[in-house]
């Protein structure tokens, strides 16, 4: 019993001399402990380092487990590239995010694998953003971080309180609220940089002004039903009771980008 | 395995999972890493019921952020609110999500009636920018939380109490105060507008402070004829005074 329990949860790593590389075991190999009579690590190997996990071919020429969220080995690579990698990734997640408004078709496990492989760099990025465009670069900037922070963390709780029996932690919930922040981040442009760019090019002209100011409410209105519309895609929820809290956190973020 | 002892970590392993919902998000995620459900077996036979003792609910103990989630299972929040508006009796309830997210839409209501106004007839009427300062917004916004939880949270706890010895009905007695709040998210945006129009003038003062009273004395008659609590002249007087303390740090802060 116990080795069953064992081999489940630890795969030692065996050296392969056809492959010269490390791979992980899987159940049906037959497992001896001549492998540890072997113990050079294949340093070309990028994820023997990370401990991550590959796809590698063991040795028995069965392909070893493999998670497709832990796939990340970063050690071996540039700098560049695995910013450009997580820049990708959120990006697709960005996509999924919004398949409400782009009409994708997306599967149910697509969602499920957005809950799963949640980060915090994207809700990061869009806060700074959002954060730059409305401070101006002002000592506001950490107010409004700090915010922002605390927005999501509301939103998470709610989500959190309002469907304990749902598999999602508290730190899913914020990333995944986090994503519809880009809305925001697009608003806060238009709003904060745009819209003052033409109402100098203008001079001001008053008419300008009072078109601008009703179009920059519109375009909040927008932005709000949205934000609502995605995140009640993503985190799955749905009636009055559950996405009202999320309407009045994310009109709060637009109003402030709104009123400067 | 009879006993399922709990390990104090907040996740989804304090509650029993029902069929249709288990497959929703097939593991739990902590950031990039999957962990796999294959420990399911240890999932306790746990249910949401209060078991009115005040200290635990089934087993999760208020330490627990599950714990919480008994008091935000709102489902009758509109009728509530609707109720609340006509002066009706709410009856026995635990609801804590009509407290947090009548009072967080009563601070975002100031917000936007403060500029609002100023915005439409300045900005789209004639034609001048106005610079409000976020920060400004921003400080408003957690000015009307504090009057609100602060007074909210003493005076249901002075009555708790007095009305309550010996039992804990805390929840109860805050979530009617909350609910009562909904009135203030009715008239923030008719106080703003005065104070736009009338802006400067004592006529502004002695409406806005006329109608805020109106409202407390409201407020007071709602909260008192809650039949649930045997409420008594002391009682009354304790509630009266504490939404007007509310409406005068309101009137002067906000």
């Amino acid at each position: 019993m116990a080795d069953n329990i064992e081999s489940d949860f630890i795969e030692p790593d065996v050296f392969d001399d056809n492959t010269q590389n490390y791979s992980a075991q899987n159940n049906s190999y037959n497992n001896n402990n001549s492998h540890m009579d072997n113990p050079a690590p294949d340093y070309s190997n990028p994820f023997f380092e990370s401990g991550m996990e590959t796809s590698q071919t063991g040795a028995n020429g069965i392909a070893a487990d493999v998670n497709p969220v832990m796939k990340r080995g970063t050690l071996d690579e540039s700098v560049v590239e695995t910013l450009t990698k997580d820049l990708f990734d959120i990006v697709e997640r960005l996509k999924l995010t919004f398949t409400p408004i782009l009409g994708l078709n997306v599967s149910d496990d697509e969602i499920n694998d957005l809950a799963k492989s949640c980060d915090m760099w994207a809700p990061l990025l869009f806060i700074i953003f959002y954060s730059l465009c409305v401070s101006h670069g002002k000592s506001i900037f950490s107010t409004l971080f700090m915010f922002c922070w605390f927005t999501l963390l509301l939103m998470g709780l709610h989500l959190r309180l309002i469907e304990p029996t749902r598999k999602i932690s508290l730190i899913s919930y914020i990333s995944l609220c986090g994503y519809p922040l880009s809305l925001q981040v697009l608003y806060s442009l238009i709003s904060q940089l745009l819209v003052p760019v033409i109402i100098k090019v203008s001079r001001g002209n008053g008419a300008v002004v009072g078109v601008l100011t009703v179009v920059k409410l519109l375009l909040l209105a927008g932005t709000v039903y949205t934000s609502v519309k995605c995140s009640a895609f993503i985190t799955r929820c749905h009636g009055f009771v559950q996405l009202f809290p999320l309407g009045i956190l994310y009109l709060t973020l637009g109003w402030i980008a709104t009123v400067l | 395995m009879s006993e399922y002892v709990n390990d104090g970590l907040d996740g989804v392993d304090d509650f029993d999972i029902p069929a249709d919902e288990e497959t929703a998000f097939g593991s739990v995620p902590h950031g990039n890493m999957n962990i796999n459900d294959d420990n399911n077996e240890t999932v306790p036979k746990q249910g949401f019921n209060n078991n009115n003792n005040g200290n635990t609910t089934n087993g999760l103990k208020p330490g627990i952020l599950n714990y919480y989630s008994q008091y935000f299972a709102s489902t009758q929040f509109i009728e509530r609110s609707k109720q609340t508006l006509m002066n009706k009796d709410l009856g026995s309830i635990e609801d804590l999500y009509g407290f947090v997210w009548i009072i967080m839409s009563c601070a975002l209501m100031k917000m936007i009636s403060k500029t609002f106004y100023e915005l439409i007839a300045k900005q789209v009427f004639h034609g001048e920018r106005i610079s409000a300062n976020p920060s400004k917004n921003i400080n408003l916004m957690f000015h009307t939380l504090w009057i609100f939880i602060i007074f909210d949270m003493v005076g249901s706890l002075i009555i708790s109490y007095r009305l309550t010895a010996g039992q804990n009905k805390y929840v109860s007695i805050l979530s009617v105060f909350g609910y009562g709040n909904i009135n203030w998210l009715v008239l923030f945006p008719l106080v703003d507008l005065i104070r736009y129009v009338l802006s400067g003038r004592m006529v502004e003062k002695v409406i806005t402070w006329v109608i805020t009273s109106i409202l407390v004395l409201k407020i007071t008659h709602f909260l008192t004829i809650q039949q649930s609590w045997n409420i008594e002249f002391p009682d009354r007087i304790i509630m009266l005074v504490t939404e007007a303390l509310k409406m005068v740090a309101i009137n002067f802060i906000l």
